[in-house]
Protein backbone atom coordinates (compact mmCIF):
# COMPACT_ATOMS: atom_id res chain seq x y z
CA UNK A 1 0.00 0.00 0.00
CA UNK A 2 1.42 3.38 -0.77
CA UNK A 3 1.58 6.44 1.89
CA UNK A 4 -0.63 8.12 -0.52
CA UNK A 5 -3.14 5.38 -0.45
CA UNK A 6 -2.85 4.89 3.36
CA UNK A 7 -3.31 9.17 4.09
CA UNK A 8 -6.47 8.81 1.94
CA UNK A 9 -8.02 6.11 3.62
CA UNK A 10 -7.07 7.21 7.30
CA UNK A 11 -8.37 10.66 6.57
CA UNK A 12 -11.57 8.90 5.02
CA UNK A 13 -11.58 7.11 9.20
CA UNK A 14 -10.68 10.36 10.86
CA UNK A 15 -13.61 11.80 9.59
CA UNK A 16 -15.85 9.22 11.11
CA UNK A 17 -13.99 9.27 13.98
CA UNK A 18 -14.43 12.78 14.37
CA UNK A 19 -18.07 12.85 13.67
CA UNK A 20 -18.74 10.21 16.64
CA UNK A 21 -16.08 12.12 18.78
CA UNK A 22 -18.19 15.50 18.96
CA UNK A 23 -21.36 13.53 19.47
CA UNK A 24 -19.63 11.44 22.44
CA UNK A 25 -17.02 13.89 24.19
CA UNK A 26 -16.93 12.06 26.99
CA UNK A 27 -15.03 9.58 25.57
CA UNK A 28 -12.20 11.41 25.30
CA UNK A 29 -12.62 13.29 28.26
CA UNK A 30 -9.47 12.06 30.26
CA UNK A 31 -7.00 11.43 27.56
CA UNK A 32 -3.84 13.59 27.37
CA UNK A 33 -4.42 16.48 25.04
CA UNK A 34 -1.09 15.52 23.52
CA UNK A 35 -2.34 11.67 22.18
CA UNK A 36 -2.21 10.93 18.67
CA UNK A 37 -4.90 8.79 17.40
CA UNK A 38 -4.02 5.80 15.28
CA UNK A 39 -6.67 4.52 13.80
CA UNK A 40 -7.91 0.82 12.55
CA UNK A 41 -10.84 -0.53 10.78
CA UNK A 42 -12.29 -4.00 10.13
CA UNK A 43 -13.09 -2.47 6.46
CA UNK A 44 -9.70 -1.62 5.55
CA UNK A 45 -7.05 -5.06 6.06
CA UNK A 46 -4.14 -3.68 4.40
CA UNK A 47 -4.28 -0.13 6.32
CA UNK A 48 -4.02 -2.28 9.37
CA UNK A 49 -1.08 -3.71 8.66
CA UNK A 50 0.60 -0.27 7.71
CA UNK A 51 -0.82 1.29 10.44
CA UNK A 52 0.40 -1.28 12.78
CA UNK A 53 3.86 -0.65 12.14
CA UNK A 54 3.25 3.02 12.22
CA UNK A 55 1.87 2.33 15.78
CA UNK A 56 4.91 0.60 16.81
CA UNK A 57 6.90 3.05 15.78
CA UNK A 58 5.17 5.81 17.76
CA UNK A 59 5.11 3.92 21.42
CA UNK A 60 8.57 3.10 20.77
CA UNK A 61 9.62 6.62 20.63
CA UNK A 62 7.97 7.04 23.72
CA UNK A 63 4.36 9.33 22.43
CA UNK A 64 1.16 9.15 23.75
CA UNK A 65 -0.80 7.14 21.14
CA UNK A 66 -4.28 5.92 21.24
CA UNK A 67 -5.16 3.03 19.19
CA UNK A 68 -8.62 3.37 17.58
CA UNK A 69 -10.64 0.47 16.50
CA UNK A 70 -13.32 0.24 14.39
CA UNK A 71 -15.60 -2.85 15.29
CA UNK A 72 -19.19 -4.17 13.70
CA UNK A 73 -21.33 -2.80 16.74
CA UNK A 74 -23.96 -0.24 15.57
CA UNK A 75 -23.94 1.42 19.65
CA UNK A 76 -20.82 1.55 20.03
CA UNK A 77 -19.06 1.23 17.02
CA UNK A 78 -15.00 2.23 18.48
CA UNK A 79 -13.31 0.87 20.68
CA UNK A 80 -10.37 2.87 22.58
CA UNK A 81 -7.28 1.41 24.09
CA UNK A 82 -4.57 4.23 25.47
CA UNK A 83 -1.28 2.54 24.81
CA UNK A 84 2.19 4.99 26.65
CA UNK A 85 1.71 8.04 28.34
CA UNK B 1 -24.46 61.42 41.48
CA UNK B 2 -25.17 61.96 37.70
CA UNK B 3 -26.10 58.66 35.96
CA UNK B 4 -23.13 59.58 33.52
CA UNK B 5 -20.87 59.70 36.53
CA UNK B 6 -22.67 56.32 37.64
CA UNK B 7 -21.98 54.85 34.50
CA UNK B 8 -18.47 55.32 34.29
CA UNK B 9 -17.91 54.63 37.77
CA UNK B 10 -19.69 50.91 36.97
CA UNK B 11 -17.44 50.84 33.95
CA UNK B 12 -14.12 51.24 35.83
CA UNK B 13 -15.14 48.59 37.90
CA UNK B 14 -16.19 46.00 35.73
CA UNK B 15 -12.33 46.74 33.83
CA UNK B 16 -10.78 46.09 37.51
CA UNK B 17 -13.02 43.06 37.21
CA UNK B 18 -11.30 41.51 34.48
CA UNK B 19 -8.15 43.01 35.36
CA UNK B 20 -7.83 40.38 38.09
CA UNK B 21 -9.47 37.96 36.86
CA UNK B 22 -6.90 37.54 34.22
CA UNK B 23 -3.94 37.66 36.84
CA UNK B 24 -5.39 35.07 38.94
CA UNK B 25 -6.05 33.02 36.13
CA UNK B 26 -2.04 33.36 34.90
CA UNK B 27 -1.45 32.38 38.38
CA UNK B 28 -3.29 29.36 37.60
CA UNK B 29 -2.51 28.18 34.52
CA UNK B 30 1.45 27.56 35.86
CA UNK B 31 -0.31 24.91 37.38
CA UNK B 32 -2.02 23.10 34.46
CA UNK B 33 -0.90 20.22 32.99
CA UNK B 34 -3.13 20.00 29.65
CA UNK B 35 -4.61 22.08 27.03
CA UNK B 36 -7.75 21.04 28.12
CA UNK B 37 -7.20 22.50 31.59
CA UNK B 38 -5.65 25.60 30.88
CA UNK B 39 -8.68 26.33 28.28
CA UNK B 40 -11.72 25.29 31.39
CA UNK B 41 -9.57 28.46 33.19
CA UNK B 42 -10.69 30.59 30.38
CA UNK B 43 -13.90 29.76 30.51
CA UNK B 44 -13.79 27.72 26.93
CA UNK B 45 -14.03 23.92 26.98
CA UNK B 46 -12.13 22.82 24.29
CA UNK B 47 -11.38 19.17 22.75
CA UNK B 48 -7.87 18.06 21.01
CA UNK B 49 -7.36 15.32 18.46
CA UNK B 50 -4.15 14.29 16.16
CA UNK B 51 -5.06 11.69 14.35
CA UNK B 52 -1.85 9.97 12.65
CA UNK B 53 -1.95 9.72 8.63
CA UNK B 54 1.67 8.46 8.30
CA UNK B 55 4.61 8.92 9.58
CA UNK B 56 5.09 12.48 8.40
CA UNK B 57 1.31 13.58 7.82
CA UNK B 58 -1.29 13.91 10.73
CA UNK B 59 -4.51 16.08 11.31
CA UNK B 60 -5.07 18.13 14.31
CA UNK B 61 -8.69 18.98 15.07
CA UNK B 62 -9.53 21.43 18.13
CA UNK B 63 -13.05 22.49 18.67
CA UNK B 64 -14.86 24.47 21.80
CA UNK B 65 -18.07 22.90 23.13
CA UNK B 66 -20.68 24.60 25.46
CA UNK B 67 -22.22 22.97 28.38
CA UNK B 68 -24.59 20.92 26.23
CA UNK B 69 -21.59 19.59 24.70
CA UNK B 70 -22.90 21.06 21.66
CA UNK B 71 -19.50 22.48 19.23
CA UNK B 72 -19.76 26.27 19.35
CA UNK B 73 -16.35 27.12 17.88
CA UNK B 74 -14.01 25.29 15.22
CA UNK B 75 -10.79 26.53 16.66
CA UNK B 76 -8.25 24.64 14.36
CA UNK B 77 -8.50 21.74 11.53
CA UNK B 78 -5.48 21.64 10.18
CA UNK B 79 -3.11 19.22 7.84
CA UNK B 80 0.44 18.84 9.26
CA UNK B 81 3.51 17.33 7.50
CA UNK B 82 6.59 16.65 9.26
CA UNK B 83 9.53 18.32 8.02
CA UNK B 84 12.51 19.06 9.40
CA UNK B 85 12.12 17.35 13.15
CA UNK B 86 9.16 19.29 13.76
CA UNK B 87 5.54 19.40 12.48
CA UNK B 88 4.59 21.96 9.84
CA UNK B 89 0.91 23.44 9.74
CA UNK B 90 0.71 23.81 5.82
CA UNK B 91 -3.44 23.69 5.16
CA UNK B 92 -5.99 24.55 8.06
CA UNK B 93 -9.49 25.73 8.90
CA UNK B 94 -11.10 27.79 11.75
CA UNK B 95 -14.19 29.41 12.43
CA UNK B 96 -12.62 32.20 14.52
CA UNK B 97 -14.57 35.17 13.49
CA UNK B 98 -18.08 33.66 12.92
CA UNK B 99 -17.85 31.94 10.14
CA UNK B 100 -15.12 29.14 8.12
CA UNK B 101 -12.07 30.15 6.22
CA UNK B 102 -9.16 28.44 5.28
CA UNK B 103 -5.39 29.02 5.78
CA UNK B 104 -2.72 28.28 3.73
CA UNK B 105 0.74 28.66 4.16
CA UNK B 106 3.33 29.77 1.88
CA UNK B 107 6.94 29.20 3.02
CA UNK B 108 8.24 27.18 5.48
CA UNK B 109 10.87 29.74 6.81
CA UNK B 110 7.89 32.17 7.45
CA UNK B 111 4.34 31.81 9.32
CA UNK B 112 2.47 33.90 7.32
CA UNK B 113 -0.54 32.15 5.78
CA UNK B 114 -3.06 32.93 2.35
CA UNK B 115 -6.62 33.34 4.43
CA UNK B 116 -9.09 32.81 2.02
CA UNK B 117 -13.26 32.03 2.13
CA UNK B 118 -13.17 30.93 -1.64
CA UNK B 119 -14.85 27.77 -2.01
CA UNK B 120 -15.75 27.40 1.56
CA UNK B 121 -19.00 26.41 2.84
CA UNK B 122 -21.00 29.33 4.32
CA UNK B 123 -24.05 27.63 6.05
CA UNK B 124 -24.81 25.53 8.24
CA UNK B 125 -23.56 24.99 11.96
CA UNK B 126 -20.12 24.90 14.04
CA UNK B 127 -20.68 20.77 13.49
CA UNK B 128 -21.35 20.95 9.94
CA UNK B 129 -18.13 23.57 9.68
CA UNK B 130 -15.81 20.54 10.94
CA UNK B 131 -16.92 17.80 9.16
CA UNK B 132 -16.80 19.74 6.17
CA UNK B 133 -13.23 21.24 6.71
CA UNK B 134 -12.08 17.19 7.25
CA UNK B 135 -13.80 16.55 4.06
CA UNK B 136 -12.22 19.34 1.97
CA UNK B 137 -8.75 18.57 3.80
CA UNK B 138 -9.56 15.12 2.40
CA UNK B 139 -9.56 16.82 -1.76
CA UNK B 140 -7.16 19.46 -1.35
CA UNK B 141 -4.75 18.09 1.07
CA UNK B 142 -2.34 16.50 -1.84
CA UNK B 143 -2.24 19.92 -3.98
CA UNK B 144 -1.44 22.01 -1.16
CA UNK B 145 1.31 19.66 0.21
CA UNK B 146 3.00 19.32 -3.80
CA UNK B 147 2.76 23.35 -3.87
CA UNK B 148 4.54 23.66 -0.36
CA UNK B 149 7.18 20.98 -0.99
CA UNK B 150 7.87 22.57 -4.59
CA UNK B 151 8.10 26.01 -3.21
CA UNK B 152 10.33 25.45 -0.28
CA UNK B 153 12.50 22.98 -2.46
CA UNK B 154 12.20 20.25 0.02
CA UNK B 155 12.12 15.71 -0.81
CA UNK B 156 8.63 14.61 -0.37
CA UNK B 157 9.17 10.77 0.47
Amino acid sequence: MSTQQQIDQNIVLSLRLADYLVKNPEIIKNTPADASYVIFSYKFPKLNEVNSEMLDKMVESGEPVIKVEEIKNQKNPWNFTLLSI
Amino acid sequence: MKPSTRRKRLEQQRKKKIVRKKIVTKILIKGCRTLEEIEKLKGRNIKRQHQALSYEDRITIIYQINNNEEITEVVNVSYEIYIKERWVTILRYDSEHGFLHRHMRILISDDQEIRTRMGVIRRGNPHKWLTWAIDDLHKTYLDHKRGFVKRNKLVDN
